[in-house]
């Protein structure tokens, strides 16, 4: 099953990682992304490769 | 412990002066989603932001500590040096191994270097010694009667990535033209403050005095373990300028309010550890418990000292249970940025948005006075509640108001 913004960054917490992958990537269009609809896998695998990084000190 | 420092002047607001530069209390949490939140966009230059802030403020410090302790040559200037930094918290630095020339600086214990890793939980891709770097060089320069930019600083060794003794590299260049320079104490509130709220069982006079009895300065290892958290009492200009150049850098990205969004995020969060551990310490259950009859005198209780954190002076103008409004004189943002930029047409008090918000939530949905765990598993819980406070900054003094107010309400 494809994932969605939702499924990456659940609730306010998600919501804050969200903004720090944001910045990271310096993609402000991922704020007005649809919350539920399926991603691109291209984009799954940057958005999760980011979020890692993200999570390290 | 016999330390040589500079003079620590109280000034009115609250603020405390060493050698003319304000300090500020704040813990190894802030200082970590400060320095992660800075340092997420690539590109933006942070990292020479970071250690020229810390060079300029430095310098200053110990130019004016030097002159106060007669101190004249390099090596006792260098003591001085390293006196101080010990006795604010960031650690032990020895300079043995620098000169006019440049040379190595060595750190072998580190606020940031060693006090970090304990908020991340996880380990770092980076060296995290950035403020250390700018102390050092601003350090040498001072002793040398140089300019504030006038050392390089690169790290040799980072205890945050695991080295045993941290080490920096000091080498000499052209002080850039434009070098920030610490404007000091900056622009201030003129005229007194209104009392303490009446509706409240709190005593802010008997809890100031009884703080001004602590001893908050660094340890033999020049580190300020307090409270459930490691404290450092930093150049308040330090923060303002890495902060508000971290603003002014992302204006025109089109993630400018997610930006200060994330500012706001690491007040909240220096205000779940550090007031939350407050809230459940030894010392609050020695002065402040005892007066608090009520759930809202918690929260007078902790705006009472966080009145002895330099942060400006806080009163509770309004509170209920779903909202509470703090007005605020000289808040060091405020100050900072009217020092180092003129007036702002944006509130730029985030520390104290965040504070605000999360000392509401600490005592409202988070129930502080049940003594809950401190961990990544409550912090959630409260962020993610429905009924979790949210701040917004009204007024502000760098955009002109004669005060600094942010409402926090459910």
């Amino acid at each position: 099953m494809q994932k969605t913004m939702e499924d990456l960054f659940p609730g306010n917490m998600g919501r804050m990682l969200m903004i720090r992958v944001m910045l990271k990537l310096r993609m402000p269009d991922l704020k007005d992304m649809p919350r539920t609809e399926p991603l691109d896998p291209s984009l799954v695998s940057r958005l999760e490769t980011t979020i890692a990084q993200v999570q390290l000190g | 412990m016999t330390r040589e420092t500079g003079d620590v002047t109280r000034v009115d607001h609250g603020r405390t002066l060493m050698s003319g530069e304000p300090l500020v209390f704040h813990c190894n949490h802030y200082n970590y989603w400060l320095q992660k939140t800075l340092l997420l966009p690539e590109g933006l230059g942070m990292r020479a932001v970071i250690r020229d802030a810390a060079s300029s403020a430095a310098h200053a410090m110990i130019t004016q500590a030097a002159r106060e302790r007669g101190a004249t040559e390099p090596a006792e200037i260098l003591r001085i040096a390293a006196d101080c930094f010990s006795a604010l918290g960031f650690g032990t630095m020895d300079f043995s191994g620098a000169g006019e020339a440049g040379g190595a600086v060595r750190t072998p214990t580190s606020h940031y270097g060693q006090c970090l890793r304990m908020a991340s939980g996880a380990d770092f891709a980076e060296p995290q010694e950035l403020f250390d770097q700018g102390y050092a060089a601003g350090a040498l320069a001072a002793a040398h009667g140089r300019p504030a930019g006038s050392y390089a600083a690169r790290s040799e060794a980072s205890q945050s990535m695991g080295a045993e003794v941290g080490e920096i590299a000091l080498a000499p260049r052209e002080a850039p033209a434009d070098f920030f320079t610490a404007p000091g104490r900056g622009p201030h509130a003129a005229g007194d403050v209104p009392p303490q709220s009446p509706d409240t069982n709190v005593d802010e006079g008997a809890v100031l005095s009884a703080l001004a009895g602590l001893d908050l300065s660094g340890n033999e290892e020049g580190l300020l373990p307090r409270f459930g958290v490691i404290l450092t009492n930093h150049f308040a200009n330090f923060y303002d300028r890495i902060s508000f150049e971290f603003v002014r850098r992302m204006d025109g990205t089109g993630m400018l309010d997610m930006a200060e969004e994330l500012l706001v995020e690491a007040g909240y969060r220096c205000a779940f550890n550090t007031f939350g551990g407050i809230m459940t310490s030894a010392e609050w259950d020695a002065v402040v418990k005892p007066q608090c009859k009520t759930t809202e005198d918690w929260v007078h209780g902790m705006v009472a000292v966080a009145n002895a954190l330099g942060w400006g002076v806080w009163r509770v103008h309004e509170l209920t249970p779903s909202r509470l409004v703090v007005r605020i004189w000289d808040d060091y943002e405020s100050t900072g940025y009217l020092g180092m930029y003129g007036e702002s047409d944006r509130f730029v008090s985030h520390l104290a948005a965040g504070g605000v918000a999360g000392l509401m939530n600490l005592v409202y949905p988070g129930r502080i006075a049940e003594r809950p765990t401190l961990d990544a598993e409550y912090y959630a819980r409260i962020f993610e509640s429905p009924e979790r406070f949210e701040p917004r900054g009204v007024k502000c003094m760098a955009s002109g108001d004669a005060y600094t107010e942010v409402v926090a309400e459910r």
